[in-house]
């Protein structure tokens, strides 16, 4: 019998090769490939336990099931929902921004102990232009200090320290959220893993090496005034990406991209 | 027993049998029939689309390789794989745990009666 022709396994994969067309090329090889593994396997089974080779093949096919069984269930796995979808980016979104609200929020700690150690000055700049008689009538008004200035200083570095720790409060409650979404879900139930860690590492890549540059450039064009309101923020981004680096090559490791 | 009974567990099932050692679809199979003795009445063409959705959700990995002079394509457990058989497993033995109950009970009540 010619097995890759004229034989009921050979007209099944016709059929099969047929009906994949509407699949993504790879699931198609992918699937015919498999089909034709098992299918030569369960004839060969067959055949040594007695069977004639072509009704061991009609047997192979009848366990198997139909092309029109198969192909329908192959196509609804490929097919995302849109719904699904927008859950998934919805979660995943939850996800990503509950970690870098976290991480401003930690980058607000470093800003509060270099706030503490160097001052308001090490944390924030004030241009000239925003020193109004409004302004320091405002300010002024709120605290005891010495100068207008220093007003402005001193509330310009509190509202940086403060306003990320409460960024960072919002990511600790959007992931309390995020896990509730998540309850009852086996497994993952946002996007796929490798393309969340690879946004999240890039996200913080470039706020971390972004935030490096306005640090330095502060620290040679300044005199450090400021500087530390982005190297408070660098070294958390960075080592956020370098987490997210290290998980995303563990993944690759694990479960390579197919 | 039917396919149709089988259909909602046939997730935790092909985790199960690949959480001993990898293998290929025909193998797996093989796999459920031995240790269910064919009780499964299983369309063998349905594992696969099973398989390539466990494979999506990150439960399993898969590679291929020449076995026997064929080339076929040889699903593991991932961890997170190892994670939701667990957990699934764990789902399982409450529903069979609650079913037992009731039905042991209702063995009880017609033995009394």
């Amino acid at each position: 019998m010619d097995r890759q022709g004229d034989s009921p396994i050979g007209f099944y994969l016709d059929d099969l090769f047929a009906a994949t067309r509407a699949l993504p090329p790879r699931d198609a090889r992918y699937l015919l490939a498999e089909t034709e593994a098992h299918l030569r396997d369960a004839a060969d089974a067959a055949t040594a336990s007695g069977a004639q080779p072509y009704e061991a093949e009609l047997a192979a096919l009848a366990a198997f099931g139909t092309v029109d069984d198969l192909v329908p269930r192959e196509r609804q796995r490929i097919r995302v929902p849109l719904r699904t979808l927008a859950g998934q980016v919805l979660r995943s979104g939850m996800l990503l921004g509950a970690t870098g609200a976290m991480a401003v929020g930690a980058s607000g700690v470093v800003a509060g102990l270099i706030y503490l150690i160097g001052g308001a000055n090490s944390v924030t700049t004030v241009p000239a232009t925003v020193l109004t008689p409004h302004n320091c009538a405002r300010w002024l008004s709120q605290q005891a200090a010495a100068s207008c200035h220093q007003a402005a200083l001193s509330d310009w570095a509190f509202e940086t320290v403060y306003s990320r720790l409460a960024l960072g409060l919002v990511g600790i409650l959007l992931l309390i959220a995020y896990r509730f979404s998540k309850r009852g879900r086996t497994g993952n139930s946002g996007l796929t893993p490798i393309v969340t860690d690879t946004a999240a590492a890039l996200a913080f890549a470039v706020a971390g090496l972004w935030t490096a540059g306005l640090g330095v450039d502060a620290m040679i064009g300044s005199g450090g005034q400021g500087a530390g309101q982005w190297l408070s923020a660098a070294p958390i981004a960075l080592a956020a990406a370098a987490v997210y680096c290290a998980r995303l090559a563990k993944r690759i490791r694990e479960e390579p991209v197919r | 027993m039917s396919a149709d009974k089988v259909k909602g567990h046939l997730d935790l099932l092909l985790l199960a049998v690949l959480s001993t050692e990898p293998g290929h679809g025909y193998a797996v199979i093989t796999q459920l029939r031995e240790r269910t003795d064919g009780l499964l009445d299983l369309t063998e063409g349905a594992v696969y689309p099973a398989l390539h959705r466990l494979e999506d959700l990150g439960f399993l990995a898969s590679e291929w390789h020449p076995v026997n002079g064929r080339r076929r394509r040889l699903y593991r457990l991932t961890s997170s794989g190892h994670r939701a058989l667990a957990h699934q497993r764990a789902e399982w033995q409450s529903l069979t745990q609650a079913i037992s109950n009731v039905v042991r009970s209702s063995l009880a009540g017609t033995a009394e009666a």
